[in-house]
């Protein structure tokens, strides 16, 4: 049974530990605050399903030797900061303790919904640098599109911007003569794992898009 | 359109040459300045408004896709809107120096240099707030200049309907959807001004 979020809230007062006593909320711990998760919009989930399924599947090829895990783990990055990633790839499976995984993935994927947007690209994205993920993606649902961040030094910094343009698009920015962008990718950190955009937005797209 | 050309600074029409005005350079790379979509003109139009009430009476100056910002060796950008207070630094071939304000409407050809290397050198080269307006998400993303890079200060999004119904019942916090600049604190934008003519019925 779901505890009211004002009850959860006066647990924090008490050891950070206690916490694990409701395992049935689904809750982060960003900057300090408990912030609760809600359920994802099915845009969301479908395209966060679809990366799961080509990584999880690229890693498994790969003999198991990193692991992926889809919103459903516990990241502890610093005391104040332990995140749900939509998405995480660990490596070093040593991290992963029987509750948690302690430190940085080696990928994050957000999927972005309007009330999480500001932490994935601001708070989340820093913290995610600082502690040492190597690679990061924002995956946007709606302009079906993917933002690779790259760790360089501490800070994520952009690396690629893909996107599917609606069909009638790519004419009119070739007759203009601009680069449009690429529609599939390879991880920099995994450069065998391939990403296509078509797949992952698959029934993400509108119609006749 | 009458109310436009009325504010647009004259320096900008008797000193850039028109041929200047195409060309960006971008990391070493001349590159022409495109068209934007109608969603992209649309919101560029609906922002010029409070920006140009705010502006009217003010030694600052409006920039729009028409002021070359010359900030490094290898980087000569073409906002879509910049706001310049030290009008002095503009120069026949474009303003030498950065504009205090900065913003750029994304567009999926110019994504990854606005959010990208131009990020990065608008950061590094003093402008003091960047603002990225991104018409499919009818959203407005504020960065600030911290100590030469541009750090994030909010996000401004309007949410689809029944999504703001349901985060209200689980009491999230909802992103505002009208915002004032930092380095201007009385220029104000509400987003679904600026987003009236692209948003769908359920927003």
């Amino acid at each position: 049974m779901a505890l009211p979020a004002e009850k959860l809230e006066q647990r924090l007062t008490q050891p950070q530990h206690n916490l694990r006593l409701v395992p049935d909320i689904k809750w982060e711990l960003i900057d300090g605050a408990i912030v609760m998760m809600s359920p994802g919009k099915p845009g969301h989930s479908r395209a966060s399903r679809n990366i799961f399924r080509k990584i999880d599947h690229f890693l498994q090829g790969q003999g198991g030797l990193c692991e992926a895990f889809m919103e459903n783990i516990f990241v502890r990055l610093t005391e104040d900061n332990r995140f749900i990633p939509d998405i995480a790839v660990i490596c070093d499976k040593s991290a992963v303790t029987d509750d948690e995984v302690n430190g940085p993935p080696d990928l994050i994927v957000e999927v972005l919904s309007p009330s999480t947007a500001k932490n994935d690209r601001g708070h989340k994205m820093r913290i995610y640098g600082k502690t040492g993920v190597k690679e990061y993606w924002i995956v946007d649902p709606n302009n079906f599109s993917i933002e690779v961040y790259m760790n360089n030094d501490g800070k994520m910094e952009l690396d690629g911007y893909y996107a599917i343009l609606p069909k009638t698009d790519p004419k009119f920015y070739k007759e203009i003569g601009q680069e449009i962008p690429e529609t599939s990718f390879n991880s920099l950190t995994f450069p065998e794992l391939n990403i296509d955009l078509y797949e992952i937005f698959a029934d993400v797209l509108p119609e006749g898009y | 359109m009458g109310l436009l050309q009325e504010y647009l600074p004259e320096i900008d029409s008797e000193k850039i040459q028109s041929e200047e005005r195409k060309w960006e350079l971008i990391d070493g790379i001349p590159t022409m300045l495109m068209p934007g979509a109608p969603g992209h003109t649309y919101t560029n139009v609906n922002m010029l408004i409070p920006f140009y009430l705010h502006f009217k009476n003010s030694p600052c100056k409006v920039f729009i896709e028409n002021m070359k910002f010359h900030l490094t060796e290898k980087d000569r950008f073409i906002p879509d809107i910049a706001v310049l207070c030290d009008t002095s630094i503009v120069k026949k071939d474009g303003a030498h120096g950065p504009p205090d304000l900065v913003v750029e409407v994304l567009s999926p050809t110019t994504a990854r240099n606005d959010e990208g290397h131009k990020m990065r050198i608008y950061g590094e080269s003093g402008v003091k707030e960047y603002w990225i307006v991104d018409i499919k998400n009818y959203s407005i993303r504020v960065y600030v200049n911290q100590g030469g890079k541009m750090e994030l200060y909010d996000v401004y999004m309007i949410t689809p309907r029944e999504e703001l119904e349901f985060l209200k019942s689980e009491g999230k916090t909802i992103p505002a959807t009208s915002l004032n600049s930092l380095t201007f604190p009385d220029l104000a934008m509400d987003l679904y001004e600026i987003f009236a003519d692209v948003l769908p019925e359920d927003y």
